[in-house]
């Protein structure tokens, strides 16, 4: 396929017309049914946004439209066309792509080169054409008001724009059904925005929009039909004017959700006795950068005291990051000093942390909080290492039966969905990853937790639940770290909100919260 | 067809022809289920299909490349009959002698039972034996190296390992006299282990403080540990007395000599107890253990390992030590148990097999087990090939090597024989 010759060509007269059509589509992994005959219409210019919790089969629903999974019954129709089964190279030739919620990028090649990459546009000896490519990645880009420049490395940019590449990449490929997988569950609020204003462009020029997501809001004001998905089955679909937030919850959720609206009692019965000594502090710490783009941190206090969450709230890339090394350990400061329950552990190992009473939920679970090909037994025990209840013969070997039944248990208090134990962290979607990690740092006997976006990428009932356990952890008279970027988020669980930006505490706000205020010390002005 | 579909069209037969019992139905059932298996793509199965499809294309290999059978093509379109049955004659040959060679000649067992004695059933079995013998050291260097790749460790460094095991075996044999048999031998495997502890911690010392890459350094040490061997033979200590321009060892005194397990005349020696026994330590340390468990934390996911608080340096040290140890004692066993003595060249062979056997075998204990296996049949097998259908020894060579290629491609075969490949649950 040509890339120069690409531009926007499903143009309006493809609106309205039925795009794609999914006729009571299976599909079943041993036992579970991911999809239980599902039928879904889209058309062209319109957006339909699909909402189901972690494991309703979103992923493998869209797995099956976009050719990498293969579907046991059902059909699937592009365009009329009966495509059922087919490759992912073949969705591509048909018109479907997908925006990837992990994105598919290289890092290190510049955002023409990562548009061109397997549709190269050649020269006149087969070599790459590196002109066309820069300026048909231009041409893309400007037509929908991207606004990417195509010589920047993608590895330079941030989020947002990174996911502008993904998107103008599916547009090269003339793609007239986009898919995107929960594409803000990594954005900031602003990012959204500008992402809500390119999917409507796109609409306008008669695209058909799939747009999964877990946030309920968020679909109201984008879509054009909402399709619900509950444990494999297509619950409902309607439109956003017959809805409410409240209403999608329960019908996703299968229950009524109490969390739903987020404004619920900041800064609650706070009883966090700020005379007792912190279980966590940071005084007057200094980071200097020791890669490129990381942030320097500057003359950072934060001290979380007992019953109390603390949020370190900001937008990515501020130095959360650096921050987060700072309180568990794994980078040491420059200057000042961290304690741990008391004690002075400047300079000590992660493990020191760890064995002081730190428990940590780091920010890239599936790089630093868990090791996919293991399973989700031996993942429940990755920094628990030490506790006699799951090792015998004087703790030299595992003992698996313990394991085992733990984390049976673990499954069930945290409604990890997933078949059995023994099953590699790896198979489970990242909702379900994200709950291991959660049920094995608030299960272990700590004093203060450090939780980076503890909910992100999670459906609403799963942040009910992640909140309601922080919540518990304070009112056990331990200490809570919040890092995030979520302002909801934060007004919902704090005692006090430090607002960072380019790593320093830009300043410390105390309940009531006003989203006004924080907003302006988030944007640094 | 579909499995499902396939399921579907038997039962509904057996319900037309309604001549069953319920019982058998369920059995025929159960038996289509059990085909079905077959296109799951199960280990065993790519496993099978890998060794059908090395032997495959070793046969176009041998027929292109063997004069009689070549020229016999030639007649292909005037006498087929002939051409086919010459090639299947040769090829038959051909591997019936790779069978004979490797694990047993109906000829020798039907001898052992119409004169049933101790001489003639050992006969039966020495072509298992043998490959029993070759398997040893790969199972053992292939689970040692194993151990380290499974940590995030790539340890190169088999060769120099399995000298330095071998050299501190070799010590331990000749140079201690008077001691009974039992603590000579152990003293002859802590020596081994040690020896290769020291050369597999050089590298893992390096790695840990300085971080210079482990696979450079296991490499390169491989040249020095070769020609440190060569320098012990040129010394009086080591040489055995009166070799001078192709120095060999002193040889072991009988109480360090393995001995053999099944009677004097099968060649099968106490080294295979000994793999036996690295096979279940290694497994039991990768998969029960907590060393094991921290040691593939670390393997896996680095950043994980950091947060989880485990040191990677320790992990580098403990990793290389233990797998240095484990290839250490792999060197004591072909000193003791075989060879007797050392040689110049010592190990370079085994050195470098095992990581492919490594790899191959998933770096898991049965798979390691199995791949060594089969590669010690091959090379067994290969000899009696190339002795009784005169197959050139650079063939053989390419023979096994596809074989091992095949085996070691699962993707390839799943993609050959359009096997399903197993899928993830999302």
């Amino acid at each position: 396929m040509d890339v120069s010759a690409a531009s926007a060509e499903p143009a309006s007269a493809a609106a309205t017309e039925v795009a794609v059509e999914l006729r009571s589509v299976t599909k079943r992994y041993g036992a579970v049914t991911a999809n239980d005959r599902i039928p879904l219409t889209v058309r062209g210019g319109e957006i339909h946004v699909l909402v189901g919790e972690n494991g309703a089969g979103k992923s493998t629903l869209m797995g099956i439209l976009s050719g990498t999974v293969r579907p046991d019954e059902g059909q699937v129709l592009v365009r009329g066309e009966d495509v059922t089964g087919y490759s992912p190279r073949a969705a591509i030739v048909k018109g479907v792509g997908m925006v990837h919620q992990h994105f598919r990028l290289v890092g290190a090649f510049t955002v023409a080169q990562n548009i061109a990459l397997g549709f190269e546009p050649r020269g006149r000896f087969r070599t790459l054409d590196a002109v066309a490519s820069r300026e048909s990645a231009r041409r893309v880009s400007d037509q929908f008001g991207l606004a990417l420049d195509p010589d920047a490395v993608v590895n330079d940019l941030p989020v947002g724009l990174q996911q502008r590449v993904e998107i103008v990449k599916t547009l090269m490929r003339k793609a007239h059904v986009l898919i995107f997988d929960e594409p803000t569950a990594v954005l900031t609020e602003e990012e959204s925005a500008a992402l809500f204003t390119i999917l409507r462009k796109l609409r306008e020029d008669g695209r058909a929009i799939i747009f999964i997501t877990h946030k309920l809001r968020e679909a109201l004001a984008l879509a054009d039909t909402i399709s619900v998905l509950r444990r494999g089955k297509l619950v409902v679909t309607l439109k956003p004017g017959e809805t409410s937030v409240a209403e999608l919850g329960t019908l996703m959720v299968g229950r009524a959700v109490a969390a739903v609206r987020q404004e619920n009692g900041a800064g609650t019965a706070a009883p966090a006795s700020r005379e007792a000594a912190p279980l966590l502090a940071v005084r007057g710490a200094a980071l200097r950068p020791k890669a490129l783009h990381s942030v320097p941190v500057r003359d950072l206090t934060i001290e979380a005291h007992p019953g109390e969450v603390v949020s370190v709230l900001g937008v990515d890339g501020n130095g959360q990051q650096e921050i987060i090394s700072l309180l568990t350990g794994t980078e040491r400061p420059d200057e000042g000093t961290v304690t741990v329950n008391g004690r002075d552990l400047t300079g000590q190992r992660p493990g020191a942390f760890l064995a002081a009473g730190l428990g940590v939920v780091p920010a890239d679970r599936q790089r630093e909080g868990l090791v996919l090909p293991m399973s989700i037994a031996r993942n429940l025990l990755l920094d628990r290492r030490h506790e006699r209840r799951f090792f015998r013969a004087r703790g030299l070997l595992l003992n698996e039966r313990a394991a085992s039944a733990y984390a049976r248990e673990m499954m069930e208090k945290y409604d990890i969905r997933a078949q059995r134990p023994e099953q590699p962290v790896a198979s489970l979607s990242g909702g379900n990853q994200q709950k291991v990690v959660l049920a094995r740092e608030l299960e272990r006997d700590i004093s203060v937790l450090v939780a980076a976006h503890p909910t992100r990428g999670l459906d609403v009932g799963s942040i009910e639940y992640v909140h309601a356990k922080l919540l518990e952890l304070k009112a056990r008279g331990r200490a809570v770290v919040v890092v995030t970027s979520d302002l909801d988020e934060a007004t919902a669980l704090s005692d006090v909100i430090c607002v960072l930006y380019r790593g320093a505490i830009a300043g410390v706000v105390r309940p009531p919260f006003s989203r006004h205020e924080l907003g302006i010390l988030m944007g640094g002005k | 067809m579909d499995a499902p579909a396939r399921t579907a069209a038997i039962t509904s037969g057996d319900q037309a022809t309604r001549e069953e019992t319920p019982r058998h139905r369920s059995a025929v059932r159960r038996a289509v289920s059990a085909l079905a298996v077959l296109r799951t793509g199960h280990p065993a199965v790519i496993f099978a299909l890998a060794l059908v499809s090395g032997l495959f294309v070793s046969s176009i290999v041998i027929v292109v490349s063997t004069a009689q059978v070549r020229s016999a093509w030639g007649d292909l379109f005037t006498d087929p009959g002939t051409t086919f049955a010459v090639t299947f004659d040769f090829l038959g040959s051909a591997y019936g002698a790779l069978l004979r060679g490797s694990i047993a000649n109906p000829a020798a067992f039907q001898h052992a039972f119409q004169y049933p004695s101790a001489a003639t059933w050992s006969e039966a079995f020495t072509p298992l034996g043998n490959t029993l013998v070759s398997a040893v050291p790969l199972i053992i260097t292939g689970l040692g190296l194993s151990l380290a790749y499974r940590s995030g460790a790539f340890n190169m460094g088999g060769q120099s390992q399995l000298i330095l095991g071998a050299a501190a075996a070799s010590w331990v044999g000749f140079s201690f006299t008077g001691m009974p048999w039992f603590p000579h031998v152990l003293l002859g495997f802590a020596a081994a282990a040690a020896g290769g502890a020291l050369a597999g911690l050089i590298p893992g010392v390096l790695k840990a403080l300085t971080g210079a890459s482990e696979v450079i350094v296991t490499i390169m040490l491989n040249y020095v540990a070769a020609n440190f061997l060569t320098y012990l033979l040129s010394g009086t200590f080591f040489r055995a007395p009166g070799t001078g321009d192709n120095p060999v060892g002193r040889v072991t005194v009988p109480s360090a000599t393995l001995g053999r397990i099944f009677g004097p005349d099968l060649p099968v020696n106490t080294g295979f107890i000994v793999a036996i026994l690295v096979v279940i330590f290694v497994a039991v340390l990768l998969n029960r253990s907590r060393l094991g468990f921290e040691f593939q934390i670390a393997g896996a996911s680095r950043a994980a390992a950091r947060v989880a608080g485990i040191r990677q340096a320790w992990v580098y040290i403990g990793a290389f030590a233990l797998s240095g140890a484990i290839v250490g004692i792999a060197g004591g066993v072909q000193i003791l148990g075989v060879t007797q003595q050392l040689q110049t060249g010592f190990g370079a062979d085994i050195g470098y097999l095992a990581i492919l056997v490594a790899f191959a075998g998933g770096n898991r204990p049965l798979g390691v087990t199995l791949v060594a296996l089969l590669y010690g049949a091959l090379e067994t097998g290969g000899l009696t090939m190339q002795f009784d259908s005169g197959i050139s020894y650079e063939l053989t060579n390419v023979i096994q090597s596809l074989i091992v290629l095949f085996v070691t491609a699962p993707a390839l075969i799943a993609g050959i024989f359009r096997l399903r490949q197993r899928e993830r649950l999302t």
